[in-house]
């Protein structure tokens, strides 16, 4: 017995065009300016003449030309890292400001010199270090003026207080210093001083 | 760069030396450093209200390098030590006379 198709089966759509055939049918398609704008196939005539009007038998020499300005910009900023790597080294190494100035007077202060003093001055961080070296005596001060005074009012603070120890409670650090002061300061006669009378010689 | 020696360091090293601060003319205090009695060495504290400035020349006070100076201000080097660097410099007498 021939069983009959039921009613409610349909036979599956036909299946849709192929790519090509759509687009051939896109092409035939009426294109509506007013709601897509202008046709881009519309100027398709006119596109190569426009490429040859753009510069392009000058592009490679454009890019050529722009590699070249990229190769001597990291070329000199090689060059310029090396030159401030150098550069640090030498400050590094460069000694700082340094001075040897001389100590000719107290005055006012009523002690003489025998001669001058030399008080070396260096520059460092913050400041000016100043050294009587030969005595040990060093000081600072903001500029170099300033360590400089300091200096030579510490010279006469040691040369007092050295003064004015007995040579037995000197240790061998502040006997030198003060056997140097002795060699270039005169101890003021009329100066109202701490010097013991009794004083032992160092 | 080197780390800077300043006040508060030379004021730590005062402290742990249990040295005599004199007031003197100058810009600066004169901390003195005395061992059995007998003065071994002095050294500057300036005077200005920043603990941050230099005290460059403490190290040649001392007679310590400028390493050696931020080690007793901070603890590494003790006194004793310290004491000893300065009898192998010859400006402790090994055995000292007691001065009092």
């Amino acid at each position: 017995m021939q069983r009959s198709r039921p009613s409610s089966w349909v036979r599956a759509p036909r299946p849709a065009h192929s790519r090509s055939e759509e687009a051939w049918e896109i092409s035939q398609t009426p294109w509506h300016a007013e709601t897509c704008g202008p046709d881009p196939l519309s100027i398709a005539g006119t596109w190569q003449a426009s490429l040859q009007e753009l510069p392009i038998p000058n592009f490679a020499a454009i890019v050529e030309a722009r590699l070249k300005e990229a190769a001597r910009l990291a070329s000199i900023e090689e060059r310029l890292a090396g030159l401030e790597e150098r550069l640090g080294r030498i400050e590094a190494m460069a000694a700082p400001l340094s001075t040897t100035l001389y100590l000719s007077t107290f005055a006012p202060e009523p002690y003489s010199l025998k001669r001058p003093i030399p008080i070396f001055i260096q520059e460092t961080t913050g400041g000016f270090l100043a050294s009587f070296v030969d005595a040990n005596i060093n000081t600072s001060g903001d500029t170099q003026q300033e360590a400089f005074a300091n200096a030579r009012e510490l010279i006469l603070d040691v040369f007092d207080r050295l003064h004015g120890l007995p040579a037995k409670k000197l240790g061998p650090g502040p006997a030198r210093q003060f056997a140097v002061l002795r060699d270039f300061i005169n101890a003021a006669t009329d100066h109202e001083g701490t010097r013991p009378e009794n004083r032992q010689e160092a | 760069m080197r780390r800077p020696i300043t006040k508060e360091h030379a004021q730590k090293i005062v402290k742990k030396l249990d040295a005599k601060v004199v007031k003197n003319r100058t810009a600066h205090d004169r901390a003195e450093f005395y061992y059995n009695g007998v003065l071994i060495c002095t050294f500057g504290i300036r005077r200005s209200s920043s603990k941050s400035i230099g005290h460059g020349f403490i190290p040649n006070d001392l007679h310590l390098t400028h390493h050696e100076t931020l080690d007793l201000a901070n603890c590494p080097l003790s006194l004793e030590k310290y004491i000893s660097i300065l009898k192998e410099k010859g400006l402790i007498a090994d055995e000292p006379e007691s001065v009092n």
